[in-house]
């Protein structure tokens, strides 16, 4: 980041905090640290809903906030994130829509997997082991109020990430109602069953690095006060046994925190616990910094993000061996594909994300074939849409399963309701990368990468495409004549194609 | 394994590109192209030289395709037309020459065993006597197999585009022209062992298959049944029209026309003799046995093949293989599954097809895993509703999809799409089958069939279940306390465990 200040607002589940720091010749420094208490999570959790009454509340603090901004003069170097307090609230639009109109506030909402990746991003960065740890394997663990979020990383690939409903305040709210003597009991026997249905799949990466984040952790290093980053498992014994039968008033007393720390600690411990059986492991990690933190070093790109790039593509490509694709056609596909976008910048004028998004759903755009070979493009659009890339938030993850859906040409556009409340400039964004891939696809017809180069030559009123082979090539020629429709339609420009033989 | 089989017909050209693994096969790929050598071989008894071009062009086109899907067999077989074309030597050395494919010609006998490793791959022919028909362009052949065994099998030159060019010539066709080849077929006919103790009647062949799309309005299953008063309202509507007005007919491959006439009388002549109301379809029955018989010539043999295998349960657990489904887990739940279902027929009041279904969804619960754990039973809703299944219609793949949608979470409710596109009935099917799935897969909580098993007794509206066990189950207990509310619900009983 540049010299100058940057602010982030987290609306957590029980307190909203925000953090003004200033960037000076590469050092940071904070300047102002905020944080006001309201459980968004409490309502969420257990009716559904935010109360009137929070949203009103959430307003004023908001305004406060904004207020403060002001006197920094932060202008519009700001992030405002919201996690599961408003995410799985029923009334979530009208929470943002609120915010928005009276405020000017956008709110940016992640999803369970952004907001473990970017921990991870943050950790990697301040960790000096994690990437040593890395190479082995490591798994994040992220226990938050509402869930907890597994990650698991090895080498340079995501090998897994899921989001499961058992976090500490979301237990605590079902069962605030029951005795507190059968409190432990009940926590255990929800998380075990949630536990039982991933174990089988964990349990076979055999890792047992541990790195565990979320506001939990910061309510264990005031209890611990450890000198290292890292807790053994016993420690976390012994707070289970001399918790486990006592009372909220006790516990806050006891260990001196909050009243909404000590409502949390029960089951908090419960799940440490049983994560930690899950990987079998004794010792477990974890990062010093705040989340608030971690969110301004990324959104103000401080965070240094060398290889990421090699990151997505390796857990992409193996997302796609999963499935079971054809791995040469998919990284053919993808070079011609962004070569055409590079080469074509001129007609569809888009960014540097969209090349992205192009270059996801090119590895990934056959992967239905795995379900059924018939409709494959609809099975595609189902597996990617259920993808829980960490990279990538909710509705470009959409974005990129409508481009898989619509990369095989249809006579009419037969899924126009999947996709007909984007933007409209969404809408075009998304009909240009599936012209760019639909014609990609096409230099690949046979699947076996005849094509050995391709040349354009862009006229005022055509596109030549020089397609250079050994021998004579049948099935790219009457694809592209196909494919290339949509693309000639978008931009109104002919696309001619000639073959040379080498 | 990658393998390709080309069958070279009389009408089509196909392709079929299949992946052997684990004792069993998927197929990836599949290509058509009509050519209709036929329309040569029958009228000038040889392959004219045009054909061959398009020959050619089509084989290069499927070789490219069969190259980039890392092939290491192929294997090419033509029928009736090359049999019987004069040319026939010729035009194998030059496909030969031109694209490197060897062509092996094979005899009526083999085409019907072919078609018979077909069905068997996707019929249980066990303690049953079935017809099995392969009606092509230029041949037909007809084999009946008793309790899995082949016990007569023989090649006609009765192929549909034969008859056609010999007993139709006007269009539209007259009566007299009908009438003299239903007499004939009479004939050629009562020298094949057709009679009512045929019990299935079973076709192959593209031709059949159309009708039964048409049938079907367009359901493009593997497998279909076509009722007899279908045809015979469908016979009557094409006698009555010429070829041009026939390619109106919904879902009638224009190309077919013409052949469909003679395909539907024989078929009904058949039918007739064996007192049957209907007969079943099976397409791609002649490469699907191709496909198996290149597997087998290269010493493999395929899990259903063996004894004491029913097709159908090979089929679920290939499918649970392929989403790496956790099996220990899938078939304690199974068990203790249908267990349950036999044990409350009195409540259910449900039958065989019901057991069927509930043991497919049982086995096949969790697969949504494959996908993610978060929302698994939508995500098994959709690759079941969305695999290949044998011995199931479309019907009950939709219903197994929905009773292992419902294993966990919500019951279902009719705001849910997928339940509320069901009629009464299968609405019914789906409570109950889940109520039990929701108990069977609670019982089996820990995922280590600590619970061995499950007896129960009915007692006016209380349902007593008791639980076997060398461990302590107290979660799973638990578990059935918070799952038995759909089967108390369903059934109006108290569910009660002992």
């Amino acid at each position: 980041m540049k010299n100058g200040l940057f602010a982030v607002i987290n609306i957590g589940t029980s307190a909203f905090r925000m953090e003004i720091g200033s960037f000076l010749n590469g050092k940071y420094k904070q300047i102002e640290y905020l944080v006001k208490s309201l459980s968004l999570g409490k309502d969420t959790f257990s009716n559904g809903l935010i109360s009137s009454a929070s949203i009103h509340e959430a307003y004023d603090i908001l305004s406060k906030f904004k207020e403060k901004m002001n006197e920094y003069r932060i202008g519009k170097k700001f992030e405002v994130i919201a996690t599961s307090g408003v995410r799985e609230a029923k009334n979530r639009d009208f929470f943002l829509d609120f915010m928005d109109k009276k405020l000017g506030m956008k709110i940016r909402v992640l999803t369970p997997y952004e907001e473990l990746y970017i921990r991870y991003i943050g950790i990697k960065n301040e960790f000096e082991r994690f990437n040593r740890l890395e190479k082995n394997g490591v798994v994040l663990v992220n226990v938050s109020s509402g869930n907890v979020s597994i990650a698991v990383v090895k080498g340079k690939t995501i090998l897994y990430a899921d989001s499961l409903r058992f976090g500490s305040l979301r237990l605590n709210e079902i069962f605030k109602e029951l005795d507190e003597k059968n409190k432990v009991y009940a926590y255990n026997r929800y998380i075990e069953s949630m536990i039982s249905g991933v174990e089988y799949v964990i349990s076979s990466f055999k890792i047992k690095n541990v790195v565990f984040s979320g506001s939990s952790i910061n309510i264990l290093r005031g209890i611990f006060s450890p000198s290292n980053n890292f807790l053994a498992q016993k420690d976390i014994e012994f707070l289970f046994d001399e918790i486990k039968k006592e009372n909220v008033d006790f516990i806050r007393d006891r260990f001196s925190i909050r009243r909404n720390e000590a409502e949390v600690l029960k089951p908090m411990v419960c799940v440490y616990l049983n994560v930690l059986k899950l990987f079998e492991t004794d010792l477990f990690y974890f990062s010093k910094t705040t989340f608030p933190r971690k969110l301004l070093m990324y959104y103000s790109k401080s965070y240094k993000q060398k290889n990421l790039k090699e990151y997505l593509e390796k857990t992409i490509l193996n997302i796609g061996e999963k499935y079971n694709f054809d791995k040469k056609h998919a990284l053919y596909v993808r070079d011609c594909a962004l070569k055409l976008f590079d080469m074509l910048q001129n007609h569809h004028l888009l960014d540097k994300k969209h090349r992205q998004l192009l270059e996801i759903v090119a590895l990934l755009h056959d992967v239905g074939y795995y379900v059924n070979e018939e409709n494959h493009e609809e099975h595609s659009y189902y597996i990617i849409n259920s993808l829980h890339l960490p990279q990538i938030g909710e509705k470009d993850s959409r974005i990129i399963a409508l481009i898989a859906l619509l990369h095989k040409e249809k006579e009419k556009d037969v899924y126009l309701r999947l996709y007909n409340y984007l933007s409209q400039e969404d809408t075009f964004m998304l009909k240009k990368l599936v012209s760019l891939l639909r014609i990609a696809d096409a230099l690949d017809a046979s699947h076996k990468q005849l094509i050995k180069e391709f040349k354009i030559k862009l006229d005022k009123n055509s596109i030549k495409i020089k397609l250079i082979s050994d021998n004579f090539i049948f099935f790219e020629m009457v694809s592209l004549k196909k494919k290339a429709r949509l693309f000639e339609e978008l931009f109104g420009i002919k696309i001619e194609t000639e073959q040379e033989i080498e | 394994m990658n393998i390709a089989v080309i069958d070279i017909g009389s009408n089509s050209v196909r392709m079929q590109i299949s992946r052997v693994q684990d004792g069993m096969y998927d197929v990836v790929e599949e290509y058509k192209r009509m050519l209709r050598l036929g329309d040569d071989v029958f009228l000038d008894g040889l392959i004219k030289e045009t054909t061959i071009e398009k020959l050619i062009t089509t084989l290069n086109e499927m070789k490219e395709l069969y190259l980039s899907k890392s092939v290491n067999t192929v294997r090419a077989i033509a029928t009736a037309s090359f049999r019987e074309a004069s040319n026939a030597d010729y035009v194998i050395d030059k496909i030969k020459q031109s694209t490197g494919i060897s062509i092996e010609i094979i005899d009526g006998q083999n085409e019907a065993y072919l078609g018979f490793l077909g069905v068997s791959a996707n019929f249980e022919l066990k303690d049953s006597r079935v017809l099995i028909t392969d009606i092509g362009g230029g041949s037909a052949e007809f084999m009946v197999v008793d309790n899995e065994k082949p016990v007569f099998s023989k090649s006609t030159p009765f192929g549909c585009n034969k008859l056609l060019h010999r007993y139709f010539k006007s269009d539209p066709v007259k009566e007299s022209e009908v009438i003299r080849f239903k007499e004939d077929m009479d004939k050629e006919i009562s020298a094949l062992p057709i009679d009512d103790k045929i019990e299935h009647i079973v076709c192959l062949g593209g031709t059949l298959n159309n009708i039964s799309y048409i049938a079907g309005k367009g359901n493009s299953d593997r497998v279909k049944y076509v009722d007899r008063k279908f045809l015979k309202g469908f016979l009557r509507e094409i006698i009555g029209k010429n070829i041009e007005e026939r390619t109106n007919i919904k879902y009638l491959e224009p190309k077919r026309a013409d052949i469909v006439l003679p395909a539907a009388l024989l078929i009904d002549k058949i039918l007739y003799k064996a007192q049957k109301s209907g007969f079943y379809t099976l397409s791609g029955g002649l490469r699907t046995g191709l496909t198996i018989d290149t597997i087998n010539k290269a010493g493999i043999v395929l899990d259903f093949q063996k004894k004491h295998h029913s097709l159908r349960l090979a089929r679920i657990i290939q499918i649970g293989k392929k989403f790496n489904f956790e099996k220990a887990h899938a078939m304690q739940v199974k068990k203790l599954a249908l267990s349950i279902f036999d044990k409350t027929k009195k409540l259910h009041k449900l039958q065989d097809r019901e057991k069927n279904i509930l043991e497919a969804a049982a086995i096949l619960h969790d697969c949504g895993n494959y996908i993610s754990y978060s929302k698994h039973h939508k995500h098994s809703y959709y690759l079941i509703k969305n695999s290949d299944f044998i011995g199931y219609s479309s019907k009950d793949v939709e219903l197994i999809a929905n009773v292992a949608r419902y294993h966990r979470k919500s019951p279902p409710k009719s705001t849910h799409q997928n339940f509320n596109a069901l009629n009464d009935e299968e609405k019914y099917i789906v409570r109950a089958l889940s109520a039990i799935l929701r108990i069977a897969d609670a019982v089996d909580r820990t995922h280590d069939a600590r619970v061995s098993c499950v007896d129960v007794e009915v007692q006016n509206t209380v349902v007593f279940f008791q639980f076997t066990s060398k461990k302590e189950f107290l979660l799973e207990i638990n578990a059935f306390e918070s799952k038995k509310n759909l089967f108390e619900e369903v059934f109006n009983v108290k569910a009660v465990a002992r």
